[in-house]
């Protein structure tokens, strides 16, 4: 009591001599040093500011070198599934299956559900090898044998994020906090866009779900916001009111958007905000969209043997309908085509997660669509120009969930960051290959580990980009989608 | 210490050069009446010039102690540096002498002028390498590979054929005959015996504490990992080869089937021989140089709805793509005519064109790779094709070509793969052509097999 008391004396005692006329000094060197700041960023003549009215922030650019892909489709299974019934093959494991997990797995081990000590839980089904490059996959996805020798597996991917939200913020923005730019945000950002018609960073949602981390996971961040992803709606049409009202026709749609813009680029000479930018283009990209999307959207028109092909089912919300979507559009030179499907989180808590009934059900669901996407790429002579990435955000562990220590009645596996598989198609990247290892078991990386930013920085290599030179200025510093880490899997890159 | 000390040269050699330059062009402008009060002040600045011109000379002397270059090179620059300096002593000396006589002092000048250039360039060479000074931007590291062919793995001399290969490739730019960083020389036998700076570079007792895997196998980012971060880097299976050498007792003359190599090394050597000697020799396509294409002319074009961009940040040639045309067609693709040395990739993706906008594509030579799918396009504007003799990849999926319009690209050289998915050819047709042209590979339709879990009725589990 007394101490705070003379605390709060001398402090006021300290106040006492501070006059208003010492705050307006200080407060003099401060602003001074702000606007000194300022000045000298005006002094920049090499500032790109300065030419930036006028010309649309989707034009296409040049890559920092030439460019392996052009286009990215990135698969994302949300909710992981499992690496351990569908491409890392563990013999071992079956042979343990049922046995404690020893203690050197779990010890100082964080996991999501995991409590106490959990029982091993050898792969849920069978595993052959396949194509020429003899790679090992489970029976769980029986179509995808077709394409193995198209694609190049990353076997020991890491992460050190074991919740859904943080690890698909990381996989896509580079960070497991909000507020960066997504990778496609980045992408388009680098090379603008080749079909000015068309959004150049396309989302599709699959699974009645969006994923965890919310849109952030395609947001733009701190970038421009034209940069962002545009989500199309995944049941009827993917993009509403196309049709311009009744009596309004297109010419008068067209001066009216003229007279928008105009106004707009009135107020950004006098505000210079980049925002108005964006809307500029964004209405401009809205008007030329109501002519070009209802012909790329449509998969109603495609033929019987494409539908047969992916097995969609026009109208309705599927995965296999996104697949052929993302065909269309990347057809149509959209950069960055991001679809998530959700429904991978095998805990083991219910039928719908369980590893021999609702995750065979999601590897059905996704398994033609996603071969047929790379045979149907490769046969119109898109793969080869067209990066294809499937992946989760996180894989699952080789012992079986117990929430808080309890067996859960279905076969589950937890969250698991340490190790897990990816794979990796066209766009330059090499055919029927394997990188990476695993532990007997399955737990931990033996060799050839990556990250998630090795991920990023490879598919940002394969896009023509040193990952560490395509940077943006923000809050005084230039930020990267790799933060300060990353490394371009060379290995896997023809 | 002295070895410091000679690090300082880079810095002080500048020193010498700028107060030289000074007192020349003090000596100029004295030729001319109003500058003559300058004329004072020359005999010092010469003194000082002179002064750390000797100083210069000895941190350079230390600094050759290391051994990081070529000798000829340093000798090169070591001995004109010296001689430069004793003709600005005598000319200090004889100055007075030679100034009654204006054309001899001008001639003294310029031959001083030239010594310090030439010093000034052999210099540079030395740290910037030599080609700095080069109009032609060839890259160095090509020039070292060489077509390696190992026609059994097994039979091969594990040092000579493979891991001197590799030495030659990621390590002797800096450790060989040019440059002996660390005076080490990885280019033969007795170099690697020899060791570098800190002794022996292989450690037979304890292989995995040699110098030599060390340094490579350190974190990349680690101060010492070889080679340095912006150099080409071992890969895996490089490293796992050295590894086994090494570990198997660095040999320099056994052969590969005599040593047993174990699963993992196999897979090593066999990825060994398929990048680096599978007996075929790579195609390097190398573009010419050429201009950046003005931004009116960009603009022009863009007008006419092409996409314009170049191939690189580094690289002008141009993708040019036509899915928005907005002109006639044969108008926009004569437009293309005025950027021809440049386009290199074209698409024209369901653009609407025709077998007579062809005729235009024809004066297009330098195109690698063009995409006419989705067109009205038949055997007849194919024709038109046949001369480019630069094409590598084309698309004429969905078009109505057949085995005719084909037959007559397939002996087009340059040529590796044709798109026919979804026109006149049909599955025999593509597997007659693909039997005559073997380096042509020609991608028809890939159908899905059907699997038995297709027509299983998995019911949804929620």
């Amino acid at each position: 009591m007394q101490k705070e008391k003379i605390q709060t004396e001398a402090i006021h005692a300290e106040l006492s001599f501070e006059t208003r006329r010492h705050f307006l000094k200080q407060c003099r060197t401060g602003m001074g040093m702000m606007a000194l700041g300022s000045i000298l960023d005006g002094c920049n003549i090499f500032s790109k500011e300065s030419d930036q009215l006028g010309t649309n922030p989707l034009l296409a650019k040049a890559p920092h070198f030439a460019a392996k892909a052009k286009s990215v489709i990135f698969l994302h299974m949300a909710g992981a599934p499992s690496q351990l019934e569908m491409f890392d093959y563990k013999p071992e494991l079956q042979k343990m299956d049922g046995m404690d997990c020893p203690d050197s797995f779990i010890k100082g081990k964080k996991f999501a559900f995991i409590r106490g000590v959990p029982k091993l839980l050898g792969p849920q089904t069978q595993f052959k090898q396949y194509g020429q490059s003899g790679l090992w996959l489970s029976d769980n996805i029986p179509h995808f044998r077709q394409v193995i020798d198209d694609v190049s597996i990353l076997k020991a991917v890491n992460t050190d994020q074991f919740n859904h939200a943080p690890a698909q913020l990381l996989m896509h923005c580079g960070t497991p906090r909000l507020g960066r730019p997504s990778m496609g945000s980045w992408v388009t950002y680098g090379l603008g866009t080749e079909n000015s018609n068309l959004p150049g960073f396309v989302v599709l949602t699959s699974g009645g779900r969006n994923p965890d981390s919310g849109k952030s996971v395609w947001g733009s961040g701190f970038l421009p916001s034209v940069y962002q992803g545009t989500q199309c709606r995944s049941e009827g049409d993917p993009v509403l009111f196309l049709k311009d009202p009744n009596g309004f026709n297109r010419d008068l749609r067209k001066s009216s958007i003229d007279a928008i813009n105009k106004v707009n680029e009135l107020a950004y000479q006098e505000y210079n905000d980049p925002e108005i930018l964006s809307r500029i283009a964004q209405y401009e990209l809205a008007f030329k969209m109501q002519v070009a999307v209802p012909d790329v959207m449509n998969i109603a028109d495609e033929p019987a043997y494409i539908h047969e092909m992916y097995g969609t089912k026009p109208g309705e919300e599927s995965f296999a309908n996104n697949a052929l979507l993302a065909r269309k559009l990347v057809e149509k030179g959209v950069r960055f085509v991001q679809l998530f499907d959700w429904g991978w989180d095998s805990h083991g808590t219910d039928p719908g997660t369980a590893l021999d009934m609702g995750f065979v059900t999601k590897c059905r669901e996704t398994d033609k669509a996603v071969s047929a996407l790379l045979l149907d790429l490769k046969q119109r002579g898109l793969l080869d120009e067209t990066l294809v990435v499937w992946g989760g955000e996180f894989g699952r562990t080789p012992m079986q969930e117990n929430r808080d220590g309890i067996q859960n009645f279905h076969k589950g596996r937890d969250h698991h960051a340490d190790a897990f598989s990816m794979w990796m198609a066209g766009g330059g990247i090499k055919s029927g290959f394997s990188y990476g290892e695993t532990d007997p078991i399955g737990y931990n990386a033996i060799d050839g580990k990556v990250s998630v930013y090795d991920i990023q920085a490879t598919i940002l290599n394969q896009l023509g980009f040193d990952h560490e030179q395509l940077t943006y200025q923000f809050q005084g510093r230039q930020f990267r989608l790799t933060d300060v880490f990353g490394k371009v899997i060379d290995p896997i890159i023809a | 210490m002295l070895e410091f000390i000679g690090k300082f040269h880079p810095v002080i050699v500048h020193l010498p050069i700028g107060i030289f330059v000074l007192a020349i062009l003090f000596e100029f402008m004295v030729l001319a009446k109003r500058f003559k009060k300058l004329e004072s002040n020359i005999p010092f600045i010469l003194t000082v010039g002179i002064g750390f011109s000797i100083l210069s000379l000895v941190t350079g002397l230390l600094l050759s102690q290391d051994g990081n270059n070529k000798k000829t090179d340093v000798d090169l620059h070591k001995w004109i540096a010296i001689a430069t300096t004793f003709l600005f002593i005598f000319y200090q000396v004889w100055r007075n002498q030679l100034a009654e006589k204006k054309y001899s002092q001008v001639l003294a000048l310029i031959f001083l002028s030239t010594g310090i250039v030439l010093t000034g360039h052999f210099g540079g060479s030395l740290t910037h390498g030599k080609d700095f000074i080069s109009f032609s931007n060839i890259n160095n590291d090509e020039k070292l590979v060489k077509a390696l062919v190992i026609p059994d793995i097994n039979q091969a001399v594990l040092y000579k054929d493979i891991v001197q290969h590799t030495l030659t490739m990621k390590c002797v730019q800096c450790h060989g005959e040019e440059r002996q960083k660390g005076k080490l020389r990885l280019d033969d036998k007795n170099g690697i015996l020899a060791g570098g700076k800190n002794g022996s570079i292989i450690n037979l007792n304890q292989p995995e504490q040699s110098e030599l895997l060390k340094r490579l196998l350190l974190e990349d980012n680690d101060e010492y990992h070889m080679p340095p971060k912006n150099k080409k880097q071992l890969t895996g299976f490089e490293k796992t080869i050295l590894q086994w050498w090494i570990s198997s007792g660095a040999s320099f003359d056994t052969n590969i089937a005599s040593m047993q190599p174990d699963e993992k090394t196999k897979m090593a050597l066999a990825e060994f021989k398929k990048t680096y000697a599978s007996g075929e020799i790579e195609k390097v396509k190398q573009r010419k140089e050429v201009n950046k294409i003005p931004a009116s002319l960009k603009q022009d074009l863009e007008k006419d709805g092409w996409v314009i961009t170049a191939i690189s940040k580094e690289d002008n040639h141009i993708r040019a793509i036509g899915y928005n045309l907005e002109t006639p067609r044969d108008l926009a693709l004569k437009k293309l005519l005025s950027i021809k040395e440049q386009l290199v990739e074209l698409k024209l993706t369901s653009s609407g064109i025709t077998d007579k906008d062809l005729s235009i594509l024809k004066q297009l030579s330098n195109i690698e790779k063009l995409w006419l799918d989705e067109n009205e396009i038949t055997d007849q504007g194919i024709k038109d094709l046949v001369d480019l003799n630069n094409l590598f990849y084309i698309n004429l999926t969905f078009t109505s070509v057949s085995k005719i319009g084909i037959e007559q690209l397939m002996n087009n050289k340059s040529l590796e793969s044709v798109y026919v998915y979804q026109t006149g050819m049909n599955q025999t047709d593509i597997s007659v052509l693909q039997n005559k042209w073997k380096n042509i590979k020609i991608y028809g339709a890939d159908t899905m097999i059907k699997m038995p879990s297709d027509s299983l009725f998995q019911k949804r589990v929620k």
